[in-house]
């Protein structure tokens, strides 16, 4: 098995995705398959959306930047800060 | 309960009442330029030139920035990011930035900006939605002046209608408004030392602020830090970007501090506002008294850009049919683009258009069906359980009917049962051309971002060598009292006393991301993250006692301070060591499980009833809000007093927006931009006969019961204002604000009908 590169994969994280994010990923859900020592900034590459500074990640719930390293299972949120009130 | 739902002091009190407290507007540095915006002179133009030779020449100017000066993205919007930075080729409203100065001095940025010469095409502004929404309307933005639209079926409207005995039909007309925060929009702004350009300003949520300034600086999250933890008032005012990406700029390109601090006129006119709408509403009853029908179509201004208009369209359609149980709804709401001025958040969100219109219809079923208005309410009220207006289950416990038997047992209502329908009685001690009205309004308020957004909050809390304890979290202190309620909460929680409680907040560096400052959330979703944090704590602690002492994890518990197992007892300081001991916890507040439109729907609400007495001059039209009871659901009250200081606060804003407060456009054009003509109530308008009923409906899901309440402390209070004048002069405004002309011309017709 291989990720998107040439590594071989280890790690698979399942990612949500909201608002916008939504339509340009054309999924609201997928599992991402990743090489090892794998960071948020590339599971957002495995995507295929274009790294942008108002795209924001949670892992497990929480905020997360984009050098946090992932692990196997991790769950990943996408969205943009839009909300308020 | 030893500290929550106490009068404890204000964390911030000594500090706030001896000035000592520095807001964003107080902030000044070494070596500061003041930044001065040029904004523009039309409401609708292309730029055809900007001519900065002038002022670049002026003495003490260091910098004018344009539109070409902006690294990054020229683009900022909470939802959509449609609003320029700078506009280079059109604006679009009066409040349009185009050119910033800085320079050594206020006196000299004001001169330098006005002598900068643009030159316009002038174009007609488009000032009617109606009219912005027909396709022959030219489009403001590229997809044309129907910013967001909300279309929703339950059931069989005509089918309901059919069946109704009476049937109400109506347009409401609410105006904009403005925030009227004491503190106008402010801030500095400077390199810090480890070179992060760091924006001190007021906000209510300084990472979507970084996000919003990182985007338009093209520089990275870790260049930009935000911090406001301190804000002199908001009401949602302050939830869109105001001064920070300006200073930012300015800063970028100087290298130098930066300070702006809006006057109230620039205030007025640049920022947003409550959305002005039109509401056009049908509501059906049977001769039992149950409501059957409602129809409604709301045309929302959200003005030059979109901020916040689409979701808070999506709630006044959430909230179109109210606390009520209506078996057939349906709803089509516009937001639409003009170029007057823009609107965005304002406590409420929404709520308070809709509630201005469904509560007076109830009023008017009630009275047709010859009911009493807080029976008629109770007849038609939600439960846990019922569909709500749109369609979706109320899963959780609903308050509404709690607090309507709250207030049929108040005072007010008590009289207005006892007088019946004997005007006599009402005014046998006053005066004769003096009438008295009590009027009731109910309201439910969604909690939070609503489905669709991640509405979490993340703290840390720290527990420290000293013995006190610091909780960390990114929401900001507006005004509300919240750091208040967090410290209650974690006190007691761990149990321990208050005083030894402080709060860091909001500010990027130093906390977690809590989310959003608005929404009635901070309480709720703070307050959860706090309770989780401790927990995780508790579970440090027990493992640092474990290390030591060899006591068992599992049989750890915190109590009072102390971590204790069996009879052996030690103080958490005594354990965390000299850095002490810090716990991190994020908590998600809970939505529906399907999604209806951009945080729609919620699945958390607070309620409130409110009862108001007026008193009407018919002499002169004036009419005065004598006394004003509330009866609010928030779940378990925190901090008691800053639960009624809200109260009192949305009570007066809600005279404000019955009675005096309307954002005047000419054309597009401001016409009272200062408070010497957008009229605010004052004390001597705000009653002494203030009550204040917490109806606690303890929710399950909040942190010890608790919910919010800072929006649903004004909502129902206009309404309530409305119906009182209606039931002390027979004559129904449906229009926002009920002037003293225009409650003198309603007196003069009615006199002359008869």
């Amino acid at each position: 098995l291989y990720a998107h590169g040439c590594g071989l994969i280890v790690l698979r994280v399942k990612v949500t995705l909201f608002g916008a994010l939504r339509k340009q990923a054309g999924h609201a859900e997928l599992d991402v398959e990743l090489e090892d020592e794998a960071c948020v900034v590339d599971a957002i590459a495995a995507i295929g959306l274009e790294d942008r500074v108002d795209i924001w990640v949670l892992v497990n719930g929480t905020r997360a930047g984009r050098d946090t390293r992932l692990s196997n299972g991790a769950e990943l949120t996408f969205f943009q800060p839009v909300g308020g009130g | 309960m030893k500290v929550v739902g106490k009068r404890v002091k204000r964390l911030d009190a000594e500090e706030k009442v001896t000035g000592k407290m520095l807001y964003p507007s107080d902030r000044t540095m070494d070596g500061m330029l003041w930044v001065e915006v040029v904004r523009a002179a039309h409401p609708h133009a292309r730029i055809l030139s900007i001519d900065t030779s002038r002022a670049v020449a002026q003495p003490g100017v260091v910098e004018v920035l344009t539109a070409e000066d902006i690294p990054g993205e020229n683009a900022f919007g909470i939802q959509i990011q449609d609003m320029p930075v700078l506009c280079s080729d059109r604006v679009r409203y009066m409040g349009d930035a185009l050119v910033l100065v800085g320079a050594e001095t206020r006196r000299a940025a004001r001169q330098a900006a006005s002598d900068i010469v643009v030159e316009y095409e002038v174009l007609e502004p488009i000032c009617d939605p109606e009219e912005a929404l027909k396709d022959s309307s030219v489009a403001l933005h590229k997809n044309g002046n129907i910013m967001h639209q909300g279309h929703f079926l339950k059931g069989d409207p005509a089918e309901g209608f059919s069946k109704s005995a009476v049937v109400i039909e109506n347009t409401y007309q609410v105006p904009m408004i403005d925030h009227a925060f004491l503190e106008t929009e402010a801030g500095i702004s400077y390199y810090a030392e480890d070179g992060v350009l760091t924006i001190e300003s007021c906000g209510q949520y300084v990472f979507r602020d970084q996000t919003q300034v990182a985007r338009a600086l093209g520089l990275p999250l870790d260049k930009i830090r935000v911090s406001a933890p301190i804000v002199g008032g908001a009401f949602g005012g302050k939830d869109e970007i105001t001064v920070q990406i300006h200073l930012a700029l300015m800063t970028y390109h100087t290298k130098r501090p930066a300070r702006m601090v809006a006057t109230r006129e620039e205030s007025i006119v640049a920022h947003t506002k409550r959305h002005p709408a039109k509401l056009w509403f049908k509501t059906g009853a049977s001769k039992g008294g149950k409501l059957m029908a409602l129809e409604a179509r709301i045309v929302s201004d959200t003005g030059a850009y979109a901020s916040l208009g689409g979701p808070v369209l999506n709630l006044m359609a959430e909230h179109a049919a109210g606390p009520y149980l209506v078996p057939h709804v349906k709803v089509d709401a516009y937001a639409v683009y003009t170029n007057n001025g823009f609107s965005g958040a304002f406590r409420g969100f929404g709520c308070t258009q809709a509630c201005v219109a469904i509560e007076s219809q109830m009023d008017l079923l009630a009275k047709e069906l010859k009911r009493d208005p807080l029976a008629f309410r109770q007849a038609n009220i939600l439960r846990q359980g019922d569909l709500a207006g749109l369609g979706y289950e109320m899963k959780l416990k609903v308050g509404a009917e709690a607090t309507i038997k709250a207030a049929r047992k108040g005072k007010l209502s008590r009289k207005k049962r006892s007088i019946k329908n004997d005007r006599s009685k009402y005014s046998a001690s006053i005066k004769p051309y003096i009438k008295r009205g009590i009027g009731v309004a109910s309201q439910m308020q969604g909690l939070g971002l609503g489905i669709g957004i991640p509405d979490y909050a993340e703290v840390e809390i720290v527990a420290k060598p000293d013995g006190q304890l610091v909780v960390k979290a990114g929401t900001n202190e507006i005004g509300q009292g919240a750091y208040t309620s967090y410290a209650q909460i974690a006190a007691e929680v761990i149990g321990i006393d208050y005083e030894r409680v402080s709060v860091v907040g909001a500010d990027t560096s130093l906390t977690p991301d809590s989310g959003t400052t608005t929404a009635s959330r901070t309480t709720y979703a703070v307050g959860n993250a706090i309770i989780m944090a401790i927990a995780e704590l508790e579970k440090k602690l027990a493992e640092l006692a474990q290390q030591s002492k060899g006591w068992p994890v599992e049989a750890c518990r915190l109590e009072a301070g102390m971590l204790v197992t069996g009879k052996s007892k030690i103080k958490m300081e005594d354990l965390v060591g000299p850095q002490g001991l810090a716990a991190r916890a994020t908590f998600h507040v809970p939505v529906q499980d399907y999604e209806m439109g951009d945080g729609l729907p919620h699945l958390l609400y607070s309620y409130g009833t409110h009862v108001a007495l007026v008193e009407v001059n018919s002499l002169t039209g004036e009419v005065s809000v004598e006394a004003v009871e509330a009866y609010l659901d928030g779940g378990r009250v925190i901090f008691r007093t800053g639960f009624e200081g809200q109260s009192e606060g949305g009570i007066a804003q809600g005279i404000g927006y019955a009675l005096f407060e309307e954002v005047l456009l000419n054309k597009g054009r401001f016409e009272n931009t200062n408070f010497n003509t957008y009229i605010l109530p004052s004390s001597l308008d705000v009653p002494l006969a203030l009550k204040t009923v917490p109806v606690q409906v303890k929710e399950a899901s909040g942190p010890l019961g608790a919910k919010g309440i800072s929006e649903t402390a004004m909502v129902s209070v206009t309404p309530a204002i409305l119906n009182a004048i209606a039931d002390a002069i027979g004559v129904r405004f449906y229009r926002l604000p009920v002037r003293a002309e225009d409650v003198l011309n309603a007196l003069e017709d009615k006199q002359n009908e008869s």
